[in-house]
């Protein structure tokens, strides 16, 4: 319990500090700290599957991804000072975010946390449990998943589309020149 | 849950360890400034203006990672408990891996690992 | 409870003293190694057979002036190094060095944790060592270092797939993520090289890309890059750098010999923790000799290899032994 207090406590200086930092590399660690106090939430919560999966998946991917736009970014550059296009959005964002807290705070604090009706059993969490419910009574779900990364898969191609490199525009080849014959024509 | 203290005790050894060793020569060593020392090496001339944008094929590999990564995560309690899941467990794999294998072949098609 | 905190304290001192040890010996082992694999006698002159030349260079090190660019980003130049080692030196905290012992009433396994999901917990750990070269190779704020950082990302966005497929197998036949678990495993089944053969080489090669070791040294090829990441880095900085990829050697050849090599299983004439480390120095062994005998990917190439051929490879084993298990086939 003290352990979940120090953790969030953490959390929230890494969160507010990927919106305050004005570098964005360290707002991208500081990121990755937020994912790694996560992670160590689940651990805390007995889902050691749920927070390995969290550190490789966000930690290693995600976050490597991030970094890898960003340090490219800014290499070498100053972040400039942007121009507030939007008058009075940080009081907004701020008061925003505390009417929202206090209201969760408000319904957690109302509403006891629900008694399980089955004691869960000492391995839950672990891979055997999730693998029995998710590959079994729940597949539907991961094929879901599985359809939903497909979506993901085509919009990087949409969003990235692979280069169809044209070698004969390239040589600036007349419309009716095959690059075959362009190749037999250098070897004479 | 024990061993996650004993595991967390060791890393925050370790940090303390390899913390320790990076300020040693900044601690030991001697600092003498002045000269060129300072600046970035280039092959021995003045560094010039700061590196540009990188080519946009490295996003496009890194996101289709994230998402073959995420269904490879799917697949550890699938490899762990297919003993016990017998057949069915193993068709249900199957029809799983039919989508991915379809995602992986379109990008292959698509020249998504291209790089000329 | 006492007892069983001494025996933490005593089990985390001495994992630390081997992992440093190991890097020191390990990189005069390399060294020695690959001057007989050139024909000529590498560091032999201090103390007998060189044994004190990682003494010597330690000392060297940290006495040596530590300069940071004038451009640099101070903080995570300074983090950079630390998340590098500190990655390599947590991995081995879940890998068993040898059968549990009794000893005083107690059970003492010779790991720090033996979670249920050892194997992923390792790769989580592993992963965030790839944070310790970008970093650093942002922070210097040049642009060969810049390069070996980005390098190391595009490197492990190619093969890290193929080394998460490759050892499915692994957990297919042992039905445990547990290393302990996959080595008694072994003890029923036989060693897992063998059916696992193919599974096995492909992630012999992604741990040499892990490590980024020739061939796969492209984050720092020397003939490109100067040094790739750690261009800027002097001192005990530097050899952390050092540090983390020896001990990443280290921490990859005791992964390869756990879960394909039954662990510290071997014929009882030795004691298991014996075993355990002539295998992992047979490991290292091979690492040094494919780094003597092959020269180095071009990234393109690597790229395309890690996707187009590991990565299928891997995925068609890996069902086949699926159906194996379930009893389809």
């Amino acid at each position: 319990m003290v352990g979940i207090f120090i953790i969030g406590i953490l959390m929230l200086v890494g969160a507010v500090s990927v919106v305050v930092l004005r570098q964005p590399v360290h707002s991208a660690l500081a990121l990755i700290g937020v994912t790694i106090g996560l992670a160590m939430l689940y651990f805390i919560l007995q889902a050691e599957f749920l927070a390995v999966a969290q550190v490789i998946v966000y930690a290693g991917a995600i976050m490597v991804l991030f970094l890898f736009v960003v340090t490219l970014l800014t290499a070498g550059k100053e972040e400039m000072e942007a121009e507030d296009t939007l008058p009075g959005q940080r009081w907004a964002g701020i008061i925003t975010g505390l009417v929202v807290g206090l209201g969760l705070a408000v319904v957690i604090a109302t509403h006891p946390p629900a008694k399980l009706s089955t004691a869960l059993s000492g391995s839950f969490g672990g891979l055997h449990d999730l693998g029995h419910q998710l590959w079994g009574p729940y597949f539907v779900m991961l094929a879901g998943v599985a359809l939903m990364l497909l979506t993901g898969v085509i919009g990087v191609l949409v969003l990235n589309r692979p280069e169809t490199v044209n070698y004969k525009s390239r040589l600036d080849l007349p419309s009716g020149v095959s690059l075959v014959d362009a190749e037999q024509e250098g070897k004479k | 849950m024990n061993q996650y203290i004993a595991l967390l005790i060791y890393l925050i050894v370790s940090v303390l360890v390899v913390l320790s060793m990076s300020f040693a020569s900044e601690m030991l060593g001697p600092n003498v400034p002045g000269g060129l020392k300072k600046l970035t090496y280039e092959s021995g001339i003045v560094p010039e203006a700061p590196v540009g944008y990188f080519s946009v094929r490295f996003y496009r590999v890194a996101m289709l990672f994230m998402i073959f990564d995420v269904a490879i995560m799917a697949l550890y309690p699938w490899a762990t408990t297919l003993s016990s899941l017998k057949a069915h467990g193993f068709y249900n794999g199957l029809a799983f891996f039919a989508i991915m294998a379809v995602a992986f072949v379109y990008v292959w098609r698509k020249g998504g690992f291209q790089w000329h | 409870m006492i007892l069983e905190i001494v025996v933490l304290v005593v089990k985390i001192l001495l994992l630390v003293a081997i992992l440093m040890g190991g890097f020191a010996y390990t990189m005069l082992l390399e060294r020695r190694l690959l001057g007989f694999f050139q024909l000529r006698l590498g560091p032999n002159r201090v103390g007998p057979g060189g044994m004190l030349q990682p003494i010597a260079d330690a000392l060297k090190m940290m006495l040596k002036e530590d300069m940071m660019p004038a451009g640099a980003d101070s903080f995570v130049y300074r983090l950079a190094p630390v998340i590098a080692g500190f990655a390599a030196l947590s991995v081995d905290a879940v890998i068993p060095f040898g059968a549990p012992i009794h000893l005083l009433g107690l059970t003492i396994s010779l790991d720090i944790a033996n979670p249920s999901i050892g194997l992923l917990l390792a790769f989580a750990l592993s992963s965030l060592g790839v944070y310790g070269i970008v970093l650093g190779g942002w922070a210097s704020q040049n642009k060969y270092s810049l390069l070996g950082g980005i390098r190391a990302t595009a490197q492990i966005i190619s093969y890290e797939l193929a080394m998460g497929l490759s050892v499915m197998g692994v957990l297919l036949m042992s039905h445990t993520a547990n290393l302990e678990g996959i080595v008694l495993a072994q003890k029923a089944q036989g060693w897992f090289w063998l059916p696992q053969i193919v599974p096995f080489l492909i992630f012999m090669v992604t741990a040499i890309a892990e490590t980024n070791r020739t061939p796969f040294d492209l984050p720092e090829a020397e003939s490109e890059l100067v040094a790739g990441y750690h261009t800027e880095y002097s001192g005990m900085r530097f050899a952390l750098y050092y540090v983390a990829e020896y001990i990443n050697m280290i921490t990859q050849s005791g992964l390869i010999v756990t879960l394909f090599f039954g662990g510290w299983l071997g014929p009882s004439f030795l004691p298991p923790i014996i075993w355990y480390f002539i295998k992992v120095i047979i490991a290292i062994f091979v690492f040094v000799w494919i780094r003597a005998t092959l020269p180095r990917f071009r990234y393109d190439k690597l790229m395309s290899f890690g996707w187009k051929i590991l990565l299928p490879i891997a995925f068609l084993y890996f069902v086949g032994t699926a159906a194996f298990v379930s009893g389809v086939l």
